[in-house]
């Protein structure tokens, strides 16, 4: 079976499209939506409405959670203050464009997606907004998989998609109790593990305007990276038309991030 | 043999005109005076100067009627911005001046070599442009204090075509470390059009600037009094854009006492 695992969408409702047409042509059977469908980009409404004309189940991401709750984005995304005015005015436009039946969708989103053996969560298992870069410390890596129960974990967040193998871990626990010296060891050797980032379709850090996403068979476990090429020149000029801040369409033709970016692999989100 | 103490350096934007004058400044090892004469109320290569040079008296234009009343002590050096013409110049004292052209290495014959008495290559493959079609935009910064992550987000993206197509940018900034550097850029590459959604392709060689943190002390307590300020020299400039991202910036007084704080606390 193919499934197209799909992320951080960001109101970018052309890229979406695109990415759409390509899963069609690559004959995936089902869809998973990591989260993020709203936040930066002009058509937040638009994005929301064609993930729920198809049903695909979605997880709720940081951004989502943002809009519903109220809060703005963690602050150990924003590499700068300038990085965080810019968060805050994306936020405040997406704020008053959003429709209450889109809102109320964002709101009853899971936290997280079960199929068989993999799992989907938009930043981690333990929060929307913990970033799992490809570089963080392969102990912390994997107990964020082996915490799900899965054998491979989708997860999106950074913008940037990769596939990551843990395996031959060995890990030890030595449980000492009471007051005595003595202490139980138990040794094994993890199984192989994954973690799949699905990069980004609307709001691409690889230096690209171009849409990211995964395809996964689970026959062959085989994991293949798409980069859908769309017409990102449409959406730049839907964001001055809109009144989101110019310089996003130039960030967005560029392949940067519009304000936040997660550079410390070993930074462990508290919020 | 004539040895004139005014020294009067021209050539077009970024050619190099500053640092030959910081060359001679270094070479001579004496006390010196210096004027850019067009920087206005921007004097931002004369900070920069003083900074490395802290022996260097810094003129004004007012400065300059004394020039025919007096004998020059020291050694004067009058750079002329690319705006001032210098077959218009008149200057008391100017017949005996030194004339000095620094032009883009490999150029041949332009206005400066008709000017100058002595024609100096400087920086290599900059090209010569009629200036005049530019937009040119300053502004001061003294009294802000800038994010240096912020500071550089908006550096690459002036320098990358975000707000027009730049030939020039330099500038001065103060920090929320309290230390003050020098950015300048040049476009070495061919003139090209404003980096746009229309024109997705990276430039084939990426743009360049020089970084230099000023001899100066760190600045721990309030707002800094020294000068500071940026100059952009391109096409089709969106000067609000560049205001408002500059702005977007600075630290309000908050963060700058916050950081003064941890610093004096550090340094203690």
């Amino acid at each position: 079976m193919k499934l197209a695992v799909i992320s951080c969408i960001h109101g970018n409702y052309e890229a979406l499209n695109a990415v759409l047409s390509d899963i069609d042509q690559q004959k995936a059977d089902q869809i998973y939506c990591l989260g993020d469908l709203v936040g930066y980009g002009p058509h937040p409404n638009a994005v929301v409405e064609m993930i729920r004309s198809l049903d695909i189940p979605t997880c709720q991401g940081c951004w989502d959670e943002d809009i519903v709750e109220g809060l703005n984005s963690c602050e150990c995304s924003y590499p700068s203050v300038l990085a965080e005015k810019r968060g805050r005015l994306a936020h405040e436009w997406t704020q008053q464009t959003l429709h209450p039946e889109v809102r109320e969708y964002l709101a009853q989103l899971p936290l997280s997606l079960r199929y068989e053996t993999l799992c989907f969560v938009h930043g981690s298992p333990h929060s929307q907004h913990e970033y799992l870069l490809p570089e963080m410390d392969a102990f912390v890596a994997l107990e964020r998989v082996l915490a799900t129960g899965a054998d491979v974990l989708f997860c999106g967040h950074t913008h940037l998609p990769y596939v990551r193998q843990l395996e031959s871990g060995q890990l030890q626990i030595r449980v000492q109790s009471g007051d005595t010296d003595s202490a139980k060891t138990t040794e094994f050797t993890a199984p192989l593990r994954r973690i799949v980032n699905a990069g980004s379709v609307g709001e691409p850090r690889h230096g690209r305007p171009n849409a990211t996403y995964v395809i996964y068979d689970t026959d062959t476990a085989q994991v293949t990276l798409r980069e859908v090429e769309y017409d990102y020149r449409k959406t730049c000029a839907d964001i001055v038309a809109k009144g989101l801040p110019p310089i996003f369409a130039w960030r967005l033709a560029h392949g940067l991030e519009f304000a936040e970016r997660a550079d410390d692999p070993t930074h462990v989100c508290e919020r | 043999m004539r040895s004139p103490l005014l020294t009067l350096v021209a050539g077009p934007p970024g050619s190099g005109k500053t640092t030959w004058i910081a060359q001679q400044l270094k070479a001579a090892g004496k006390s010196a005076a210096y004027l850019n004469l067009g920087a206005g109320t921007m004097p931002l290569d004369g900070t920069y100067l003083a900074a490395e040079f802290p022996g260097l008296s810094l003129w004004d234009e007012a400065d300059l009627i004394s020039l025919g009343s007096a004998e020059l002590t020291q050694p004067l050096y009058l750079e002329l911005a690319f705006q001032v013409d210098p077959f218009a110049l008149s200057l008391p004292g100017m017949s005996a001046a030194r004339r000095v052209a620094v032009v883009p290495l490999g150029a041949m014959q332009t206005e400066w070599h008709d000017w100058a008495e002595e024609v100096v290559a400087g920086a290599a493959g900059l090209p010569m442009v009629e200036t005049q079609s530019f937009d040119l935009w300053r502004s001061p910064l003294t009294g802000q204090v800038l994010d240096p992550a912020s500071l550089d987000t908006f550096w690459f993206e002036l320098t990358h075509g975000a707000y027009g197509a730049i030939l020039r940018a330099k500038g001065i900034f103060d920090v929320a470390d309290g230390r003050a550097f020098h950015f300048s850029f040049v476009n070495h590459a061919a003139v090209t059009p404003a980096i746009s959604p229309d024109s997705p392709s990276p430039p084939a060689e990426p743009p360049k600037t020089d970084y230099t943190e000023l001899n100066l002390p760190r600045w721990l307590e309030g707002r800094p009094t020294r000068f500071s300020g940026i100059e952009v020299l391109g096409i089709g400039l969106d000067q609000s854009a560049i205001a408002q991202t500059l702005k977007d910036c600075c630290l309000d007084d908050r963060a700058i006492a916050y950081y003064q704080q941890q610093l004096r606390a550090s340094l203690d």
